[in-house]
């Protein structure tokens, strides 16, 4: 069987289970069916109250510089494969903002860690990738 | 008074308190402080912080002395219930009208501003709460928010991490208000002889009662609302903050 290179989105945080995540990504590279990989770093907005005393752009520069934290290490990890990368930064509820960007980069999959609140607590919050588990139109790869 | 298990309760909530509800300040802290120069930066911080502490402790001297008129605790208590469902709603980042705002301000003392002013108007649900846990305790108020300033000012990126990535704190803490809510409305002035009578015929339970209901509102009034509003919530256009970054 033969299978056109797929186009991954690789949400990270930074957290263990996310860099397993980006390391699976990794080890999937030599099959050669990974084609492009879309790099996300979602960041939780701040409050309305904060954005009523900082003006946007400082905003913005907040959340652009944290996010690169996350994704710098990430790309690299991802370009030692040799595999072609993007990077994304969104502000928003996670599971929202993966599958916006999802649609809109017209990925075929998702690689994503999980936060690793199972059981009654994952419940009780409404876990990030259960939210993205219900909302995706493509494949879901949960790492952990 | 340090061997009494109340200072040491009261002073646990304290700062329980206002480590859950000062995420908003670090974050105009950090953000205020951002555009200075990094010699500038720690100056700024501890001025605009030491400036909020002052401006803290006087609004809890209002509100001790405003909590001993009758009803005013019920009124508190309903306050509390509704900072702590709010802390439960996710966030909606305005991000539109204020293209400039005092953040990109140049100087120290623009920087200074923004913290003291920020602090005055964002932290008066935090100063209620710290009269509530301390029971109009004005010696446990002044060690709780001298301990937990300075805490909430080195820790304000661990803390906001945590926040984040273990969201069960923001439930605890969301239930932390609704307990400190459930204890205060029994002993207004209004209803504390009835509330005493009760308690007396029955026992110290329906104190505790009384504050593990108003957790448990609390808690799940706040992920009922979460759950409608985020439902009703509109789409925003998706801005890709990195989209500078990708050659």
């Amino acid at each position: 069987m033969t299978m056109k290179p797929r186009k991954i989105l690789l949400p990270v945080d930074g957290s263990d289970n996310s860099n397993r995540a980006v390391e699976l990504v990794v080890a999937y590279a030599a099959s050669g069916l990974v084609g492009e990989v879309h790099l996300l770093n979602v960041q939780r907005p701040v409050s309305g109250d904060v954005s009523a005393f900082v003006g946007k752009r400082v905003l913005q520069g907040f959340h652009h510089d944290e996010g690169m934290k996350v994704l710098r290490p990430a790309e690299s990890r991802v370009a030692q494969a040799g595999l072609k990368t993007a990077l994304h930064i969104g502000v928003g509820e996670p599971a929202d903002i993966i599958v916006e960007f999802c649609d809109d980069l017209g990925c075929d999959d998702i690689v994503m860690g999980t936060r690793g609140l199972g059981g009654a607590v994952g419940l009780l919050l409404g876990s990030v990738t259960t939210d993205v588990l219900a909302k995706s139109k493509v494949p879901v790869t949960l790492v952990k | 008074m340090l061997t009494s298990p109340e200072f040491w309760e009261g002073l646990i909530k304290i700062l329980g308190v206002n480590i859950v509800l000062s995420g908003d300040n670090a974050v105009v802290i950090a953000l205020a402080s951002r555009s200075l120069p990094v010699h500038l930066r720690s100056k700024a911080i501890w001025l605009g912080a030491g400036g909020a502490v002052v401006l803290r402790l006087i609004f809890c001297f209002f509100i001790v002395e405003l909590m001993a008129i009758p009803y005013l605790k019920i009124i508190g208590a309903v306050l509390l219930v509704w900072i702590g469902v709010k802390m439960l709603v996710p966030e909606h980042e305005e991000n539109g009208e204020n293209e400039n705002g005092n953040g990109a301000a140049a100087g120290i003392w623009a920087a200074i501003k923004t913290i003291v002013v920020a602090d005055a108007v964002m932290s008066l649900d935090n100063v209620i709460a710290i009269v509530a846990a301390a029971k109009g305790d004005i010696v446990l108020i002044g060690v709780g928010l001298a301990i937990s300033v300075p805490l909430i000012i080195y820790g304000s990126t661990l803390i906001l991490k945590i926040l984040i990535r273990y969201p069960i704190f923001v439930a605890l803490g969301a239930g932390l208000i609704g307990w400190i809510a459930g204890e205060i409305w029994i002993s207004d002035p209004a209803i504390a002889g009835w509330s005493k009578g009760l308690i007396d015929r029955h026992g110290h339970w329906l104190e505790t009662a009384a504050a593990a209901l108003g957790a448990v509102s609390v808690v799940v009034a706040g992920k009922l609302i979460a759950r409608s509003v985020v439902a009703k919530r509109e789409r925003k256009a998706l801005v890709d903050l990195a989209a500078g970054e990708n050659k």
